[in-house]
C-alpha cells in the first residue's frame, strides 16, 4: 500500500489527503443513507402529512433532479479543465455542504407540501453538484493501490453509524445526530477551500503523479495516450442492476414493519449492532477483494448474494417460518451492500483520468446510482399499488439477481464478447 | 478449455438434478400451504417436511419414510414408518396413530392421544450431545486427540504432496504471499457458504448438491490446512538448512501446523479466534487458487499499464 510508504516517510499532507476523502465521502453517505432516504420519508409522511406513495414519487423526482444536475455539472466540469483542479472542487464541496446544512436545519420545520417539494428541488441540485465535485477528488487524495481500502474505510465509516445508531426513524433525530457534524464540516471545508495553505498546495498537485492519475482500468499505448476500453458502459450498467435491485428490494423490506423492525429498526441495539459489525466486516473484505479479484468476480459474488438473500426471504415468507427476530436475512443483505458500495466508492476513479473524472463518476454514480433508484422507487410503487404481494416482489427482484448472477457468469466464462480487456473497442482520452 | 469445463459442470449438475427424480435418490414430500389429505390406502413414499399449511394423515394412510414438522398443523391418524421430529406448528397424535420410530419434540404444540402407538422415545427439549458438550466445555482435553489428528492430516500431507505437487504449492504461495486476501476470500465463503447449503437443503431438489458442496468443503477445509502445512515445512527447512524431501517437509510443517493451532485453541476467546483465521486463510486460499489448478495473481498485480 502507498499509505504504508507515507507513514514511513512521515509524508503528512497525503495521509490529511487520506482522512480528508474518507472523512467527507463517508458523511456524505451516512447522510444519504439516515437523512435522505428514510428522514424524509418520516418528514413528509409525519409532519407534512402526505401518503407513503406521495412522499416515495417526491423521492424520485429527487433521484432524477440530481441525475441531470450531476451529469450536466459533471461534463460541463470536465469541458472546462475543473476536473483537474482540486481547489475548485474543495470549495465546491464547501458549497455543497453549507447548502445541505441549511436545508438540514430547516428540514423539522417543514409543514406544507409546496415547501418540502422546494425542499426537493434544492436538495437534488446540491446534491448533484456535490456528486462529480467529491467523487473527482479521489484522483486527487487517492492513490490508485489504496482506493479498495479507502473504499472500504468510507463505506464502514458510514454503515457502521447508520446502522447502529439509527434507532428512532425521524427526522427530528436524523437531524440532530447530522447537524453537528454538517456544521463542523462546513467550517472546516471552508478553510480547506479559501485558505492559502502549503499542504493544500501539495496535494492539488498529486493528480499529476502517475500512481494517482493512472486509474486501474485505464491503458496507455506506446505513444503514451491513455485508453479506455468499452467495459465503462459494462461497469456502469452492471453498476445499475445492483443499484435497481438494491433499491426495489430494501423499499419493500424497508415497507413491512415485521422486516424492517426485526433488523434494521430493531429496538434492540444488539441487533443493530450485529448488523453494524457485519456491514464493517464486509467493507473491509471488499476493500481486499477489490484490488485482489477482477472487478467481474466480485460483481458475481455481489449479486450471487442478492439472489440468495432474497431467496431466504421469500422462503421465509411462503414456508411462514415467520421468525421475525432471525438476522441471517439482515446480516447477508448488509454483505452485499457493502461489497457494492465499495466497489461504487473505488472504481470510478479506475477508469478515468484526472480530465474525465467528473464526467464518468457523474455519469456512472448518476445513472447506475440515482437513476437506479428513481426507476425503482417507481417501479415499486407501481407494484404496491396494483396489490402486488411482498413475496412476489421479492421473487421479482430475486429473479432479476439471478439473471445479473447468470450474466455475469456468462462475462466470466464467454469473455469473447463485451468483457474482453484487450479486444473491446476504446476510445482515446487525454490525461 | 474454460468452456468445456463449464458446460460440463452444467451438465453434471443436469445429470445429478436429472437423478434425484429417475433414481429415487430424494424421494418425499413438502408443503409449503394448503390443506392435503393423505387418504386410507394412500402413503408418502419418503419423507414428509411440512413447513406451512394443513396435512391429515387418515387411519389406513402411511408416511414411508420420517415426518419434519417446523410449522403448520399435522393431523396424524395413520402410520409413520419411521420417526416423527417436530420444532413448530401444531401436531395431533390421535387415537389410531402409529409412530414407529421416536417422537422428537423440539418446539410448537403438540395434543396426543394416550391410545395412540409409539414404537421409540418420546424426546422433548433441545438436547447438546454429551460428546459435543463435553468437547466445547473441556478444551484442556484437546491435545489427546490432536495426536491422531495430527497423524491423518500429516499423512494425507504427504500423499497430498506426493502426488498433486504444484497445486498443493500453489495453495501454500497463496497463503504465504496472499494472506490478507486468502483471509478476506475465506471470511467470504464462511459467510455465504453455510447459508447456501442450507437454503438449497430446504428445496429438497438439491439435497444432493447440497451433500456434494459439503463433501467439497470439507475438502477445501482440509486442503487449505495441508497447503499451510506444506508451506510451513518448506519454510521452516530451507531456514533451517535441512536437506529433506518436500513430502516430509510438508509432514514436519503439517504436524507443526496442528500443534500450534490446537496449542493457540488452548488460550481463552483469543486462541479459537486466531485458528479460526488461520483456517479461514487456508480455505481463501484454496478458491483464490481454484483448488490449486491455477496460481493466484491479484489483478490489481495482472493490470499491467504499457
Amino acid at each position: 500500500m502507498e499509505l504504508t510508504r507515507y507513514i514511513k516517510n512521515k509524508d503528512w499532507p497525503p495521509l490529511l489527503g487520506y482522512g480528508l476523502f474518507i472523512g467527507m465521502m463517508a458523511t456524505g453517505y451516512y447522510y444519504n443513507l439516515t437523512f435522505v432516504q428514510f428522514g424524509l420519508l418520516d418528514l413528509g409522511t409525519r409532519l407534512v402529512g402526505m401518503t407513503r406513495q406521495q412522499v416515495s414519487m417526491n423521492m424520485a423526482y429527487l433521484a432524477l433532479i440530481t441525475s441531470v444536475t450531476a451529469i450536466v455539472f459533471g461534463l460541463w466540469m470536465m469541458r472546462r479543465g475543473w476536473s483537474r483542479d482540486f481547489r475548485f472542487k474543495l470549495r465546491c464541496a464547501f458549497a455543497v455542504v453549507l447548502a445541505q446544512t441549511i436545508l438540514t436545519a430547516l428540514a423539522p420545520v417543514i409543514r406544507s407540501e409546496a415547501a418540502f417539494l422546494a425542499w426537493i428541488v434544492a436538495a437534488s441540485l446540491a446534491l448533484g453538484v456535490g456528486v462529480p465535485a467529491t467523487f473527482s477528488m479521489t484522483v486527487d487524495l487517492v492513490p490508485r493501490r489504496d482506493r479498495g481500502m479507502t473504499a472500504a474505510l468510507v463505506t464502514a465509516g458510514a454503515y457502521f453509524p447508520a446502522a447502529v445508531f439509527s434507532s428512532t426513524w425521524t427526522i427530528e433525530q436524523f437531524s440532530a445526530q447530522i447537524l453537528g457534524v454538517m456544521v463542523a464540516g462546513s467550517l472546516g471545508l471552508g478553510v480547506l477551500a479559501f485558505a492559502r495553505l502549503p499542504w493544500i498546495d501539495r496535494l492539488a498537485e498529486q493528480h499529476t503523479r502517475p500512481e494517482f492519475a493512472r486509474g486501474r482500468f485505464v491503458r496507455y499505448d506506446e505513444h503514451g495516450a491513455a485508453h479506455i476500453s468499452g467495459r465503462v458502459i459494462a461497469l456502469i450498467l452492471l453498476m445499475f442492476g445492483i443499484y435497481f435491485i438494491d433499491s426495489l428490494g430494501f423499499l419493500r423490506l424497508a415497507d413491512t414493519p415485521a422486516l424492517f423492525e426485526a433488523a434494521w429498526g430493531s429496538p434492540n441495539i444488539n441487533n443493530r449492532l450485529v448488523i453494524g459489525v457485519v456491514h464493517v466486516i464486509a467493507a473491509l473484505v471488499g476493500g481486499i477483494l477489490y484490488a485482489a479479484l477482477d472487478e467481474k468476480q466480485l460483481f458475481l459474488w455481489i449479486f450471487g448474494i442478492f439472489a440468495l438473500v432474497h431467496f431466504m426471504y421469500t422462503f421465509m415468507l411462503r414456508a411462514q417460518l415467520g421468525s421475525p427476530e432471525t438476522l441471517s436475512e439482515p446480516m447477508l443483505y448488509a454483505l452485499a451492500v457493502s461489497l457494492y458500495t465499495v466497489v461504487n466508492f473505488a472504481i470510478w476513479a479506475d477508469i478515468s483520468v484526472p480530465r474525465t473524472i467528473s464526467r464518468n463518476a457523474a455519469i456512472g454514480v448518476a445513472l447506475s446510482g440515482w437513476a437506479a433508484t428513481f426507476l425503482s422507487t417507481a417501479l415499486a410503487l407501481q407494484l404496491q399499488l396494483r396489490g402486488v404481494s411482498l413475496d412476489l416482489h421479492l421473487r421479482l427482484v430475486d429473479s432479476l439477481a439471478i439473471l445479473f448472477f447468470l450474466v455475469v457468469l456468462a462475462l466470466i466464462y464467454f469473455p469473447g464478447g463485451g468483457g474482453s480487456r484487450r479486444k473491446s473497442s476504446s476510445q482515446e482520452v487525454k490525461g | 478449455m474454460r468452456k468445456r469445463g463449464f458446460i460440463f459442470l452444467m451438465l453434471l449438475c443436469g445429470l445429478l438434478l436429472a437423478a434425484c427424480e429417475t433414481q429415487g435418490a430424494v424421494r418425499g414430500m413438502l408443503v409449503l400451504s394448503g390443506e392435503h389429505r393423505i387418504q386410507s390406502g394412500e402413503s408418502v413414499q419418503g419423507d414428509l417436511a411440512l413447513l406451512s399449511g394443513q396435512v391429515a394423515l387418515d387411519e389406513g394412510a402411511c408416511v414411508e419414510g420420517s415426518v419434519y414438522m417446523v410449522g403448520g398443523t399435522f393431523d396424524l391418524r395413520g402410520e409413520v414408518d419411521r420417526d416423527l421430529s417436530q420444532i413448530g406448528g401444531q401436531l395431533n397424535i390421535e387415537n389410531s396413530a402409529q409412530i414407529e420410530g421416536n417422537v422428537n419434540l423440539g418446539g410448537g404444540q403438540v395434543e396426543r392421544s394416550p391410545q395412540a402407538r409409539i414404537g421409540g422415545a418420546v424426546q422433548s427439549g433441545v438436547q447438546i450431545p454429551a460428546g459435543l458438550e463435553q468437547a466445547v466445555t473441556a478444551p484442556r482435553q484437546r491435545p489427546v486427540w490432536t495426536a491422531p489428528e495430527a497423524v491423518l492430516l500429516a499423512i494425507l500431507a504427504f500423499l497430498a504432496v506426493r502426488f498433486l505437487p504444484r497445486p498443493v504449492e500453489r495453495v501454500g504461495q497463496a497463503i504465504l504471499q496472499h494472506s490478507l486476501v486468502s483471509l478476506a476470500m475465506g471470511i467470504l465463503v464462511l459467510l455465504v457458504g453455510p447459508v447456501l447449503l442450507v437454503m438449497m437443503a430446504f428445496t429438497l431438489i438439491l439435497i444432493p448438491i447440497t451433500v456434494i458442496g459439503l463433501g467439497v468443503a470439507v475438502v477445501m477445509f482440509v486442503y487449505g490446512i495441508i497447503g499451510f502445512g506444506a508451506a510451513l515445512g518448506d519454510r521452516l527447512v530451507r531456514a533451517l538448512g535441512w536437506e529433506l524431501r518436500p513430502t516430509f517437509a510438508a509432514v514436519l510443517g503439517t504436524l507443526l501446523y496442528v500443534l500450534v493451532v490446537d496449542l493457540l485453541a488452548l488460550i481463552p476467546t483469543v486462541g479459537g479466534l486466531l485458528s479460526l483465521l488461520t483456517a479461514l486463510i487456508g480455505l481463501g486460499a484454496v478458491v483464490l487458487t481454484r483448488l490449486g489448478l491455477r496460481r493466484f495473481v491479484p489483478a490489481s498485480e495482472g493490470e499491467s499499464l504499457l
